[in-house]
């Protein structure tokens, strides 16, 4: 009775004070706009805290039974969208290969490339396969594994402006030299370059249109790319092919799981001197037998 | 755990000022030009003109119902390949065709809301179409017309934001810029969320204030 009692005191109490509540927040919109920001900042506060966990990342994935990956289309021919939009590549490739050996499946989440390690950081994905190359800058806030393949940046250059033998000789005012932003070419080109114009756009796929349309004087990608994007479109291009920087690409994992990123080193120390490796890397880039898969850009 | 660090925004203050003069000066092209494209859309859709009016109609029907985004790409990259378009010429004209649709209907709705007597007696006392339109339709209609074109004016400054993937130098094509040079996504794009807001809810105080004065003749 007594505690019936005391319940419609506060409750009543309760009611009223959340009526009084409510009535200010339908009146005064600061109060709504002071709500919301508070709980952004208590729901970031509260994702921070999800950061402790009791079991390890590939324990975690192995009950969770895949494995999302993230990637990038437009590298070629690392990810590409074929005919019917499926994901092909050599990531993919090294991706199923990679959720074979942990024994899970494996979902690839797409997103622009600059993306991807935002991506990474918010835990939409498990780990990012997308040619990425291993920089200090990157080592702050994720962690790689070792690398799986070795690359270099190349120059792919409009044929109106021939006889590029160097990136020396692009880097003149007036010249636009278009990339794909967030990637390693943007940070090449944009430290190399001093007279020249860096254009970043999102995906290598709108810079080279950017050179197509005339309105570029060159992209700066990776070597594999500009080879691919040549052939593509060898009637407005020409491509330089001469590396000149060296590019370790490495798998992403979130920073914090050292068991992760010593199983997937594992990973690719048996994958590099696999018999499929050796039929992987032929197939993507020395035979080609994929071109016709892809949609030609022209 | 994410350690929040704000002291980026202070490293790359100057690139961020930039970025905002660039969203401003776009803003401010495509205001100017898209409400010239409102007002001939306005006039051509209620024209006696079949020709007139069809052409009013196909450009509303068509801008309102394909997405901004796809209009810049078309007009930069698509256009691009026959004519020598700048991304910042591409981006006015994009930006200015968008909502010079949207005030093509805000204007028309406006002038067609006055009531068809104010019309009729004027015309009964002698004065001309364009005397009419000038005198006494058109000061009425500005004041009904003021509220949502105003909204569509801050809209605007919110959809210049998707110039950036044609690579104008933009706020947020800045922002993108240092996000994936610092990876700091929280901080960064909290703070050019807040630019648009002061920028938008600037503009919205200014047209509250001419509203106010306009309404001081009611």
């Amino acid at each position: 009775m007594m505690v019936l009692k005391l319940w419609n005191n506060y409750a009543g109490n309760i009611l009223l004070h959340l009526k009084t509540l409510g009535g200010l927040l339908m009146k005064n919109w600061v109060k709504k706009v002071a709500g919301v920001m508070a709980l952004c900042i208590f729901a970031t506060a509260m994702a921070g805290c999800a950061g402790t966990k009791k079991e390890t990342a590939v324990d975690a994935l192995k009950k969770k039974g895949k494995i999302v990956v993230g990637t990038a289309t437009g590298y070629y021919p690392f990810e590409m969208a074929d005919k019917n939009g499926k994901l092909v590549g050599y990531d993919i490739d090294v991706a199923k290969a990679l959720g074979k050996e942990l024994g899970v499946e494996v979902e690839f989440q797409n997103y622009a490339f600059s993306g991807l390690i935002p991506a990474l950081q918010a835990k939409k994905v498990d780990v990012v396969i997308a040619g990425m190359t291993i920089t200090d800058k990157r080592k702050e806030v994720v962690d790689f594994s070792d690398s799986y393949f070795t690359s270099g940046q190349a120059m792919l250059v409009n044929k109106n402006y021939p006889n590029v033998k160097k990136w020396e000789d692009l880097d003149k005012p007036g010249n636009v030299i278009a990339v794909s932003m967030g990637t390693t070419a943007d940070q090449t080109a944009t430290k190399m370059f001093k007279n020249a114009e860096v254009k970043k756009f999102e995906g290598s796929a709108l810079a080279g249109l950017e050179l197509l349309n005339g309105n570029a004087v060159a992209v700066i990608h990776e070597v594999p790319w500009v080879a691919i994007y040549n052939k593509m479109h060898d009637d407005k291009t020409y491509a330089v092919l001469e590396p000149f920087t060296t590019e370790e690409l490495g798998i992403a994992v979130p920073k914090g799981n050292p068991e992760l990123v010593a199983e997937i080193n594992k990973f690719v120390k048996k994958y590099k001197a696999s018999e499929d490796y050796k039929k992987t890397h032929d197939y993507w880039f020395v035979d080609m037998k994929w071109w016709d898969m892809v949609p030609a850009k022209k | 755990m994410y350690q929040l660090d704000f002291s980026v925004l202070n490293e790359y203050l100057p690139a961020i000022m930039d970025g905002l003069v660039m969203t401003i000066k776009i803003s401010i092209m495509s205001i100017i030009l898209g409400s010239i494209m409102g007002v001939a859309g306005a006039l051509c859709r209620i024209s006696k003109s079949f020709v007139l009016r069809s052409i009013g109609n196909v450009y509303v029907e068509w801008i309102r119902n394909t997405p901004l985004l796809i209009q810049i790409l078309f007009i930069y990259f698509g256009l691009g390949v026959f004519f020598n378009l700048t991304p910042m010429t591409s981006s006015v004209l994009a930006l200015s065709f968008f909502s010079g649709a949207y005030i093509t209907e805000i204007i028309r709705a406006g002038i067609q809301s006055i009531h068809r007597g104010q019309r009729e007696a004027a015309l009964s006392i002698g004065m001309t179409d364009w005397q009419v339109m000038r005198l006494i339709i058109l000061p009425q209609a500005i004041k009904r017309i003021l509220p949502p074109l105003a909204g569509q004016f801050i809209t605007l400054i919110k959809d210049s934001s998707l110039v950036s993937v044609i690579a104008v130098t933009d706020l947020t094509y800045v922002a993108k810029n240092i996000v994936t040079i610092t990876f700091r996504a929280f901080e960064v794009w909290l703070a050019i969320a807040a630019f648009y807001f002061i920028l938008s809810f600037g503009l919205s105080l200014a047209v509250r204030k001419l509203e106010e004065r306009l309404a001081e003749s009611d």
